[in-house]
């Protein structure tokens, strides 16, 4: 029988309701030998020790969901590590919504919908429990959108708002960069060797007090961008480098149209060879990557926050 | 290197002397290679360590001049054209005083060489086993270092051949105007699809795109085939832990600096 991943979304209104459903989900899959783990807020997870002990994993959901890319990748992992050991994963995800920027909750809102094409195929069974009253309208509109079934009481109904995961993450893209600002620092990208453009961004992140591990991914990230521009797009290339609040954006543009295909968008999806990195590396490595293209170009923002 | 150099002074007639603790067949470089004819002949001379220059078992700076100076001179004597003397001192710099010692060696041995005669010699130091203070004494001491030829070398990365382990050393910054000798250079390491070795400590850049010509090499090579990656700096483990060794097969994280 082909394996079929169960993604949820569960609507609750208070604690008590949040335990009716999710502490019979979480026990049900003990029972069945799977491997267990809940990750949300620490008032939750002091509730669910109560109900279930230790007999599921607990994970402070500020901690799991620290990155979006790093999230799948790491589920992913976790996934078929499991499967490996002969065990299906079940896992309770209540990420961290609140006192997030508008773009990063589009992003948590992207990999709600990437689940269903990363984990197609899977095993894996996931709850995502929304607080219908502490989230605002578009976060629980996000969730109507990018779950296929949603949870009332023990049974699972079909969710007629759901969306193509591919069409609803290429709408998280939909809205056009801002121009790099006219002072922004620039150069011409036209060599492989990527010294120069590493060299520019070294200045520019240390004088915004970037440095160690976060200023090094960024010039992995930067030199990849860069040489796949080089590679696969259209001359002129050109690095443009801009501080914009706490964060620093660099952003490689080049005239080539990228056709993206039917999927959700370049590096979204861990490529199915193993050893295959590119631009999901670039998404893993960075706190977030932009992408348009279309008849006039590519361009590939990258943001890092600025430390000082 | 230490091994085409011997076998180079014995090809052009130099005088080789040796200390070391080994037989004519197992010299570092040239194993196998049965040189009892060149002893026999007295073009090479091989002296134990112990005989050499140890007394009690601690290095013995002035056995060690007696030594190789009773060898240099009747070398000379012998009308040699050249003169090629080695030996490896990393042990003696570990023990108590030892640097010192090594210190009054060479010191002394550049006195008592005859300015006219020609006597080149290379003291062996394995880098991974002294500290910077004693590199930097063992540099203020020696005219010229002598390291191995690179497989590639330009002003922004050289590549060079390790022995042991099996493998390459790279220095400088690894991008993709530079995979090409990279992989060109992993590819002549070994013939056989076993584990070879790569230095990265003084590796300051790598791109994802040269993680990936290590990965397309193992795979070649077959399951067995393993890279270990060695003196890894923390920016670059960083990089392979975000990106995940389990998205590196045949990619393995050694000894750390």
């Amino acid at each position: 029988m082909t394996p079929v991943l169960t993604h949820v979304a569960f609507p609750y209104d208070c604690d008590d309701h949040f335990l009716e459903a999710v502490v019979p989900f979480l026990l049900d899959g003990t029972e069945l030998g799977d491997a267990v783990l809940a990750a949300t807020s620490p008032d939750k997870l002091k509730l669910l020790r109560e109900a279930v002990g230790d007999r599921v994993r607990l994970i402070d959901s500020a901690h799991w969901y620290d990155h979006p890319a790093r999230i799948v990748s790491n589920v992913l992992r976790h996934l078929e590590d499991e499967a490996g050991a002969g065990r299906r994963l079940r896992l309770l995800s209540e990420p961290v919504w609140l006192g997030r920027t508008p773009l990063e909750i589009l992003e948590w809102q992207r990999v709600e919908a990437l689940v269903n094409l990363v984990f197609a195929g899977t095993d894996a069974s996931i709850m995502c429990p929304y607080n219908v009253n502490a989230l605002p309208v578009e976060i629980l509109d996000g969730a109507r959108r990018t779950h296929p079934a949603t949870v009332h009481g023990r049974f699972h109904r079909d969710n007629p708002a759901y969306q193509d995961p591919a069409e609803f993450s290429l709408r998280c893209d939909r809205e056009p960069l801002t121009p790099a600002p006219e002072d922004s620092a620039a150069l011409p990208v036209s060599s492989p060797d990527m010294r120069d453009l590493r060299a520019l961004i070294s200045a520019h992140a240390r004088r915004h007090g970037m440095t160690g591990g976060s200023l090094h991914h960024l010039l992995v990230a930067a030199t990849e961008v860069a040489t796949n521009a080089l590679n696969h797009g259209q001359p002129p290339i050109e690095l443009r480098l801009w501080p914009e609040g706490d964060q620093l954006v660099c952003e490689i543009a080049d005239r080539g149209y990228w056709h993206p295909g039917t999927g959700p968008g370049p590096g979204l999806v861990p490529p199915r060879e193993k050893s295959a990195l590119g631009l999901w590396a670039v998404r893993m490595l960075c706190d977030m990557v932009q992408v348009r293209t279309g008849p006039a170009g590519t361009r590939v923002r990258i943001r890092t926050p600025i430390c000082a | 290197m230490i091994g085409s150099w011997v076998q180079d002074g014995l090809r052009i007639q130099d005088k080789v002397i040796y200390v070391i603790d080994a037989e004519p067949w197992e010299l570092p470089g040239l194993y196998g290679q049965d040189l009892r004819e060149e002893v026999r002949q007295g073009l090479l001379t091989l002296i134990p360590v112990g005989e050499a220059c140890l007394t009690g078992g601690m290095f013995d700076h002035g056995k060690m001049l007696d030594t190789l100076g009773d060898e240099i001179k009747k070398a000379q004597e012998q009308e040699y054209r050249g003169i090629r003397v080695t030996s490896e001192m990393s042990w003696a710099l570990q023990q108590p005083f030892g640097d010192t010692r090594v210190e009054l060696c060479e010191q002394e041995l550049g006195e008592r060489v005859c300015p006219s005669v020609s006597v080149t010699a290379i003291c062996q130091t394995d880098r991974r086993r002294c500290g910077p203070d004693q590199l930097r004494l063992l540099s203020d001491h020696h005219e010229v270092r002598v390291i191995p030829n690179p497989d590639f070398d330009d002003p922004v990365l050289s590549i060079t051949r390790t022995y042991s382990p099996l493998g390459l050393h790279l220095r400088g910054e690894l991008d993709g105007a530079r995979h090409s000798p990279f992989s060109e250079a992993l590819n002549h390491v070994t013939p056989n699809g076993e584990t070879i070795h790569l230095d990265l400590g003084e590796l300051a850049f790598m791109s994802l795109g040269a993680l990936q010509e290590m990965t397309n090499y193992t795979r070649r090579r077959g399951r067995h085939s393993r890279i270990v990656l060695d003196n890894v700096p923390e920016h670059l483990r960083s990089l392979i832990t975000v990106v995940g060794e389990h998205r590196l097969p045949g990619i393995e994280l050694g000894d750390s600096p």
